[in-house]
């Protein structure tokens, strides 16, 4: 018998005091974070800012800029779960979200009327400034400047090193903002650039000829997968992997590779897998679990019994048996077989 | 090299060619496929509506009986309530949840990896005997414990032993304390007890989460609430004991209508190793037996009363097994399958002919056999006659 795990029956349990309360209140829980939407405006056609109001649980104090939350909503029958950076925690607690509608999960939130209950993660991830804050180089594209512009907030006020952003938009959303805290922070200067009126794209050249001093820059990227990749590799041809830092909004499987046999060992189903394993999955019929879809939320982690597989995040190989993999961010390179 | 599950001489199944069962596999599938793509919103409505029906019979049948236990018509109504509400958590809610049929909702209050019913039987325990041990060695005599629990014969290919012929005695008992006995299966006590492979220093060691489990039950139900409800503490105390016989009689009775019925089939080990999954199919059907009735009497039986439906899918959400049964019925029909169904006085009487018949060595059983033939055959000679 596994006593691996000590087992502890609740007393009672947690999701029928959580109905009790949500009878008198609906952003009431025991534990859970839940939030209502106070309000929301929109930014472009299709960016839009959400104001919420989390309940007694959300631990705002542990917040740090850069951060983001998991957001989950009930779609079709399925709790959907995708993380979005924190755009601004105000001081009462109270987080505003930047989300643009390209899926259905933000197409849902954004079109939620005031006073509808969300439920939150607390704020997480490693994509915050180091202290003390040094001269720093931020690139953003699209949507990716929610979470540039929450560092950029706490930069500017942190330290008197130089600050540069580029931006790359079609939409501008944010950019009068930006455009007066350049005027307020003679450190900082901002670099605009609407795609829709030059057709400009991150590389080297750009990079060196904007940003001066780029060798003693901490590099800080969020956007499109395109322009993540052009960040990473002009990093590392200029040696700055270890000053650089990133935050994924999307991944790419690579699709040159060959399909592998994936096998679910308990509930005995075979399919072939050509994307990442919970795409895969999903496409073949199967309905496992999962959450943010996108190594976060470890909802769909499950334990990987023999094969090889590469992370979609990091890159990393893994041939070892008995290792714990997240389905949404991990491609077969071999026959795969899973205790799922 | 496959090997399908030898076709017992009274199996009431035809048998099948090696095309013929992949062919039928296929077809399963395909109805299997059919309803995972389609589920939804309404899938989840039903689990939350199942969920809320517990919640709220829990608390109107535990208030009936804190304010109102000492009057005996509210003491009865709310006693029943409380059977009907631990029927339905243990059934249609924590049955299913804990097969995962739901965990597709990613919603993790009804994940079956977490959940923990309200009855002896730890989660995990259960899961390991019934998710595991049971729905894959399905009828396995020696492999699956679910055939007798160790305790009983229910099975001509179980050996006999002379503590069988106390079979029926021992059923009744078994239902009457199924949840303790459901909680305990995991430890196989008839180790101990009867076959002495196993010391009980094991048992106590091997019962340390069952024990937490235990002390949870026993305290909720029979020290927190009567304290809590004070001067009605006997009539609560009475109350939830009764409500807890109820569910075992109820759950004990729904289980052995799923596989030991007449015609239900048990299989050996050997025929059933290399099986493939179309031959696992079958064995699922051959070894389970459906019960007809109403949507009450479904949801009820935590839709067990299609068991064949959920041995062939038991990770389908159950709410979804109704409209599947006339499809599986039907394409056993075209295959020649026996399709076990019948109402449930029919299946449960059968069930204690066979634990009757099972109580005694085989060939005592040829012996009445062939007496009961003779003496059928003599009377209808007698009445020949007299005519």
């Amino acid at each position: 018998m596994s006593t691996s795990v000590e087992y502890k029956p609740e007393w009672i349990r947690e999701d029928f005091i959580d109905f009790i309360a949500e009878k008198i209140n609906p952003v009431w829980a025991l534990k859970k974070v839940k939030a209502c939407v106070v309000e929301i405006q929109a930014l472009s056609p299709d960016f839009y800012k959400i104001h919420l109001r989390p309940n007694q649980n959300f631990q705002a104090q542990r917040f740090q800029a850069g951060q983001s939350i998991l957001v989950t909503l009930a779609m079709n029958g399925v709790r959907q779960q995708r993380s979005y950076s924190i755009v601004t925690l105000l001081d009462n607690g109270d987080v505003i979200l930047a989300i643009k509608r390209q899926g259905k999960m933000s197409n849902a939130l954004t079109q939620l009327p005031a006073g509808a209950v969300v439920e939150l993660s607390q704020p997480q991830g490693n994509f915050v400034l180091p202290a003390p804050v040094p001269s720093l180089c931020f690139i953003a594209s699209g949507s990716g400047i929610t979470a540039i512009y929450s560092l950029l907030q706490k930069a500017v006020v942190s330290s008197t090193q130089s600050i540069d952003l580029l931006y790359f938009t079609r939409d501008d959303a944010f950019h009068a903002e930006i455009k007066t805290l350049a005027l307020m922070y003679p450190y900082f200067k901002y670099h605009h650039f609407n795609t829709v009126e030059q057709h400009q794209h991150l590389s080297l050249s750009l990079l060196q000829n904007t940003v001066e001093q780029l060798g003693e820059r901490h590099i800080y990227a969020c956007g499109s997968a395109s322009m993540m990749q052009a960040a990473q590799q002009i990093c590392q041809q200029l040696d700055l992997s270890e000053q650089f830092h990133s935050e994924y909004f999307q991944m790419t499987a690579d699709e040159n590779l060959e399909a592998q046999p994936v096998q679910f060992l308990r509930s005995q189903q075979d399919f072939q897998a050509n994307s990442n394993l919970l795409d895969s999955a999903e496409a073949a019929g199967l309905r496992p679990a999962h959450g943010c879809r996108m190594g976060i939320c470890n909802t769909c982690s499950c334990t990987k019994v023999s094969g090889s597989v590469r992370n979609l995040l990091t890159g990393e190989i893994d041939h070892n048996h008995n290792t714990q993999i997240k389905l949404c961010v991990t491609q077969a390179i071999s026959p795969v077989v899973i205790n799922l | 090299m496959n090997m399908p599950a030898a076709l017992h001489p009274n199996s009431k199944s035809k048998y099948l060619t090696e095309a013929q069962i992949q062919e039928f596999g296929a077809k399963v599938e395909a109805i299997r496929r059919e309803v995972m793509d389609d589920l939804g919103e309404k899938d989840a409505q039903y689990i939350y509506k199942i969920r809320n029906f517990v919640r709220y019979s829990e608390i109107a049948s535990r208030g009936m009986l804190m304010f109102g236990g000492w009057i005996p018509p509210v003491w009865l109504l709310g006693t029943g309530l409380l059977g009907l509400s631990k029927i339905v958590e243990n059934m249609e809610l924590g049955h299913n949840v804990m097969h995962g049929q739901f965990d597709w909702m990613n919603d993790p209050t009804l994940n079956g990896a977490s959940y923990d019913w309200d009855t002896i039987a730890t989660g995990d325990d259960w899961k390991y005997t019934h998710n595991y041990i049971h729905h894959t060695y399905t009828n396995i005599v020696d492999k699956d414990h679910d055939v007798g629990y160790g305790l009983l014969r229910v099975s001509e290919a179980q050996k006999w032993e002379p503590r069988f012929l106390m079979n029926i005695p021992l059923a009744i008992q078994l239902m009457v304390f199924f949840e303790w006995y459901v909680g305990l299966q995991r430890l196989h006590l008839e180790d101990v007890l009867v076959y002495k492979t196993k010391t009980w220093k094991q048992v106590w060691d091997e019962a340390a989460g069952l024990r937490k489990k235990m002390r949870r039950q026993v305290v909720k139900d029979y020290v927190f609430f009567p304290l809590l409800a004070g001067p009605n503490a006997i009539p609560v105390f009475a109350g939830n004991a009764v409500a807890n016989v109820i569910r075992s009689l109820w759950a004990s009775a729904v289980i052995f209508n799923g596989h030991f019925t007449e015609d239900a089939e048990n299989f050996e080990a050997d025929n059933t190793e290399n099986e493939s999954r179309a031959e696992w199919y079958i064995r699922q059907i051959r070894g389970s037996s459906n019960f007809s009735g109403t949507q009450w009497l479904h949801i009820l039986s935590g839709n067990l009363s299609h068991q064949i439906e959920h041995h062939l899918f038991p990770d389908m959400p159950a709410n979804r097994y109704a409209e599947v049964a006339p499809k599986i019925k039907a394409l056993c029909a075209e295959y020649g399958i026996h399709y076990n169904e019948a109402n449930f006085i029919q299946q449960f009487s059968s069930v204690w002919v066979r634990l009757a018949k099972c109580s005694l060595p085989n060939h005592w059983q040829d012996k009445i056999g062939q007496g009961s033939n003779l003496i059928r055959t003599g009377l209808a000679q007698l009445k020949a006659k007299f005519q």
